[in-house]
């Protein structure tokens, strides 16, 4: 398949296509007239690597987009795709896929509507694809709503989280079950947990492999190696059955000696000492809100430490890796649900509530606490690769009045240089479609996309006043780094329109009219009963 | 030897005491001692005493009995036991490496005792009427039934043999119906339990040094138990001539060579002594209305306070029978109780019955004539104790016996305790927020902490500088101890989960550790 390089239009989400009297349309309806009332394809990108996979819910079909900018059809033997995940590496994926299957294997019986209703049913499977082919069938059994990976790349976690979904449930089936499976192809291995899962953290060996999976779930949490499958230590979280303890956020800390996880609605921190195999409970000042591992820098020691926000508190507790003590305790104005390291700086702010619009920097050596404001509400705060910017997307405020009421009304996106303190509030036209950092020549830059705008702004982060925009073909709708730093960019276009930008030179690349496959052929059963 | 002492008043506080005390008429609730009596192994040099409250005739009531404020911890060298009473278990703190780990035991167990070969922790539990045996290694445990209704346990010296029995000071929780003539006795070794009838209400329950022989002093009866018996049975020996309206017995001491037994009976005139070996008994003169007898801590005599006759009588214990020497005190003052400073030269002499808010001091070494003399302090006594150096003394003071305390003073109606040093005398009074509950000192007697009732602090004393600091705990205090051969302290504390908080002084460092109840239910 080749695909058109001329932009698109976008048409109605209800496509009405009429008058096309060339092959493929050769189906089309005696009237002449075709109405599809579903999208030919999803304009949610999902990136693996290089490559982009793009699902065709109408047709039940998957498309492959290679670096190069080859459109091919995955091999799914005629299954509908669901979900798709990619792995680690960069080079595959994990799709779910579902396919009709009709109980009456008469040869009369070619489409799905010829099949009765009764013997209709639908079977699934997960499939490894590398580009457009099939690698491997995957032992994971559908109804796995949370997959995660774990960070060494070797294995992924499969378990039920708990909300079904469209998912349904075949047979008999343990919802407490993890799974893990081996990226290399290896046997999986289930683990029944007795409880459904609600979060799965990784240890580390010392030559850096992640050999064990604490698996959280309501009131307990198991050890088990991934290798064996071996339940190594259960611990449970409380002594009554009847009282359930909910783990909230989760981290391993101390160097993967210890788990450390809070607990909803609860001032509590839980320890668990992976070594000694014991539990001890932290008095916090709230509620914690974040949980974040963090390596101070070398003048302060560089040890491992563990850092604590709080839903009601202004505050971030920094706690000893090892020891659990509280090495500081730092004072904001306003309390952060957002905490994450940068460097030797600690970034702080609130992506939850409006009236909250600081962000901190505290820095790990000295213990200064440095604030900021910006204009609205951050959200979606990402720091450049060469830790020099904080940028952040600013949420439009309905409700604001007084003075600067018109600025805040406006979405913005938010600069802050992290070495000269010296921020930026640019307003922007209309909401973010969503926004990509990129790194040319020493520079930073920001690819931001706004709603209905055909334009990709270009934000020199040294100048953030200054905005060089770049013209797209049509609206955006998403946008998602690749591998290689080139930025796909999916519009709006019934027929499919992806615009591959390359920061380096500044070339955009259209890819559209890939959504056409199977637009109006009426697919077979793909797979009968015997098969 | 009768001597009369030279009276030495030293606060200008005690002239108006003095001619007030004859006019005192506090009532017998008002004068009874907020110390509770916390139950636990004795510890001592081979002599052991006990004290009971009763009805008296002197017009004051009973002492109340010697609080055992610095109770040794349930302790093996490697490992200090707790009795979680709420949550049924034990915990096992280990004293180098300070973790900390609980065993289940039986329904509401109040007290930890250790086997001398440090083998078995044996724990009371009053609820479910029966012992757990713990193996302090392995924390393996087997359970012995108990007859019912009973709240405190006693262990031979030589961890061999437990007595569980019904201590009437103590709340009375009885269910169905009861008898209070009975005695549980437990072979540790066999886990043989072994029922005894004993006198009615029962008063001290005390085994011989040698674990020979168990001894149960009730209101008018001691039982002598022989346990080299292969069925150990109870010998009843009556110990008063009066069946009709005898004097209760309140105390029990031992000679140390374990041979004879001495009773101390409220309202009394004479010491009940009885020859263990034939049951003989006998009796000693003492003045008037004994209310408490010691033994010093050299283990060589008994000191008894006859506060009816303002006297301290003094036995010597390898010849009870030797003409005693009588020491007179201040007849204004009805001191009724006594403790000794461990090396034996001092004691401290007051009253928990009459709420005199001051104490004299027993100079052994004073010539003949001066060794009693008086010192005012705040507030009345409920309990004294010395620091295992024998430097300072503790007087812990109830809430409302104010002396004559203005209604103004910061003191007046609220708890308290008063540090003395025990050189000088020189005293610092500290007002509380709640009542002591326990007090436990570092083996080198620098250091006391006292935890409060229901608060979540320990109070720490200094005891060379008689000067205090708070230490804020996480949540109420419930059992203190100091881990053996060190200064680091451990609070148990109520948590549903359990908490316990290790304190070392010398940095200042408080650690908890929380959720330790949840170690027993982790699947390895």
């Amino acid at each position: 398949m080749h695909p058109s390089r001329a932009p698109a239009r976008r048409l109605s989400p209800l496509l009405a296509l009429a008058a096309l009297a060339c092959d493929p349309w050769g189906r089309l309806d005696p009237s002449g007239y075709t109405r599809v009332d579903q999208p030919l394809w999803d304009e949610q990108l999902t990136v693996v690597g290089d490559s982009l996979y793009v699902p065709l819910p109408y047709a039940g079909a998957l498309l492959n987009i290679s670096a190069e900018g080859d459109v091919r059809e995955v091999d799914l033997d005629g299954a509908r795709p669901e979900r798709i995940i990619g792995l680690p590496s960069g080079d595959a994926a994990y799709v779910f896929v579902r396919w009709p299957v009709c109980e009456d294997d008469s040869k009369d019986i070619v489409y799905e509507d010829d099949c009765p209703t009764e013997l209709l049913e639908e079977a699934t499977e997960v499939r490894q694809v590398e580009g457009p082919r099939t690698a491997a069938l995957v032992d994971i059994a559908p109804h796995f709503n949370s997959i995660s990976f774990s960070p060494d790349g070797r294995n992924a976690v499969a378990y039920f989280s708990g909300d079904l979904g469209s998912a349904e449930i075949q047979g008999v089936v343990d919802l407490t079950e993890v799974v893990f499976q081996p990226l290399d192809g290896g046997a999986p291995i289930a683990v029944s947990t007795g409880s459904t899962p609600t979060d799965v953290l990784f240890t580390t060996d010392a030559d850096g492999i992640n050999d064990r999976a604490v698996i959280l779930s309501s009131s307990q949490v198991m050890v088990v190696s991934m290798s064996t499958g071996e339940v190594q230590v259960t611990y449970h979280l409380a002594l009554d059955v009847d009282s359930v303890i909910v783990p909230q956020d989760a981290m391993v800390a101390g160097g993967g000696r210890y788990a450390l996880l809070s607990v909803a609605g609860a001032r509590e921190l839980y320890r668990l000492d992976l070594v000694n195999k014991s539990i001890d409970i932290e008095d916090l000042q709230d509620s914690p809100s974040t949980l974040t591992e963090v390596r101070l820098p070398e003048a302060a020691g560089g040890a491992l430490a563990s850092a604590i926000s709080y839903s009601n508190v202004g505050a971030v507790d920094l706690l000893d890796g090892l020891t659990n003590e509280r090495l500081q305790s730092y004072t904001l104005d306003h309390p952060v649900n957002e905490v994450f390291q940068s460097g030797g700086l600690l970034i702080a702010y609130n992506s939850a509530i409006d009236a909250y619009k600081d962000v901190y920097l505290i820095d790990l050596a000295t213990n200064e606490v440095d604030e900021h404001r910006a204009n609205n509400p951050l959200s979606a705060v990402q720091i450049t690769v060469d830790q020099g910017f904080l940028v952040g997307l600013m949420r439009s405020e309905s409700s604001s009045t007084g003075e600067g009421t018109y600025a805040d009304r406006l979405p913005g996106l938010y600069v802050l240089d992290l070495n000269t303190r010296l921020e930026a509030n640019l307003a922007l036209g209309s909401s973010p479609v969503g926004y990509e950092l990129v790194e040319r020549e020493g520079q930073s830059f920001v690819l931001l996309l706004l709603e209905n705008d055909e334009t990709l702004y270009k934000v020199d982060l040294t100048r953030p006043s200054f905005a060089e925009p770049v013209e797209l073909p049509a609206p955006a709708l998403d946008i998602a780094a690749r591998a290689d730093g080139r930025i796909a960019i999916s519009h709006t276009s019934a027929l499919g329109l992806i615009s591959i930008y390359d920061p380096a030179t500044g070339d955009i690349e259209t890819i559209h009219g890939f959504a056409n496959v199977g637009l109006l052929s009426t697919p077979t059963l793909p797979r009968r009963a015997d098969d | 030897m009768r001597r009369k002492p030279n009276l030495l008043l030293l606060s200008p506080h005690l002239g108006p005491l003095l001619a007030a005390l004859a006019g005192i008429g506090c009532s017998a609730s008002e004068l009874a001692g907020d110390f509770s009596r916390d139950s636990g192994s004795s510890g001592g040099s081979g002599a052991q005493d006990d004290g009971f409250g009763g009805d008296g005739d002197d017009g004051y009531v009973p002492e109340e009995p010697e609080a055992e404020l610095a109770r040794p911890p349930a302790a093996t060298p490697r490992y200090v036991f707790v009795a979680n009473t709420s949550r049924n278990t034990v915990t096992r703190i280990d004293s180098t490496s300070l973790d900390v780990i609980t065993a289940p035991v039986g329904v509401g167990p109040t007290q930890v005792l250790v086997s001398e070969n440090n083998a078995l922790a044996v724990v009371f539990n009053e609820d479910s009427d029966d012992l757990t045996l713990l193996d302090t290694e392995s924390l393996s445990s087997r359970s012995v039934g108990l007859r019912p209704n009973l709240n405190t346990m006693e262990m031979s010296g030589d961890g061999a043999w437990v007595a569980a029995w019904h201590n009437g000071a103590l709340a009375d929780t009885s269910t169905g119906a009861t008898s209070y003539n009975e005695v549980s006795l437990v072979n540790v070794a066999s886990g043989t339990h072994i029922p005894l009838i004993v006198g009615y209400n029962p008063r001290a329950v005390r085994f011989s040094a040698d674990g020979q022989r168990l001894l149960v002093v009730s209101d008018e009866v001691l039982s002598i138990v022989d346990l080299t018996e292969p069925e150990p049975e109870p010998v009843r020996v009556r110990i008063a001539l009066d069946t009709i309206d005898p004097p209760l017995a309140e105390e029990l001491v031992l000679t140390p060579d374990g041979q004879t037994a001495i009773i101390r009976q409220f309202g009394a005139t004479e010491l009940v002594v009885v020859e263990l070996a034939t049951g003989a008994v006998g009796a000693i003169a003492v003045g008037d209305n004994p209310t408490d007898i010691d033994v010093t801590p050299d283990g060589s005599q008994a000191v008894a306070v006859a506060r009816g006759s303002n006297e301290l009588w003094i036995y010597a214990l390898d010849d009870i029978f030797a003409e005693p020497s009588v020491v007179v005190l201040p007849d204004a003052m009805p001191f009724g109780s006594i403790v000794m400073s461990p090396d034996n030269s001092r004691g401290l002499l007051y009253s928990t019955a009459s709420g005199v808010p001051a104490f004299a001091a027993w100079d052994r070494t004073a010539p003949e004539g001066e060794e009693i003399a008086l010192y005012g302090l705040l507030k009345g006594i409920s309990g004294m104790t010395v620091s295992p150096d024998g430097a300072a003394a503790l007087a812990v003071h109830p809430t409302n016996q104010n002396g004559d305390l203005r209604s103004d003073s910061p003191f007046y109606n609220r708890d308290a305790v008063t540090l003395i040093d025990m050189g000088d005398y020189f005293t610092n009074p500290i007002r509380l927020t709640a009542k002591p509950v326990e007090l436990a000192s570092t083996s080198d007697g620098a250091l006391g902490f006292i935890t409060l009732e229901d608060s979540p602090s320990l109070l720490q004393l200094d005891y060379s500088r008689l000067i205090h600091d708070e230490i804020p705990l996480s949540s109420a205090a419930a059992h203190l101890g100091v881990i053996p051969e060190s200064q680091t302290v451990y609070v148990s504390q109520e948590h549903n989960l359990g908490r316990i908080s290790f304190y070392t002084p010398s940095t200042g460092q408080l650690q908890t550790i929380t959720g330790f109840e949840l170690n027993a239910a982790i699947e390895r």
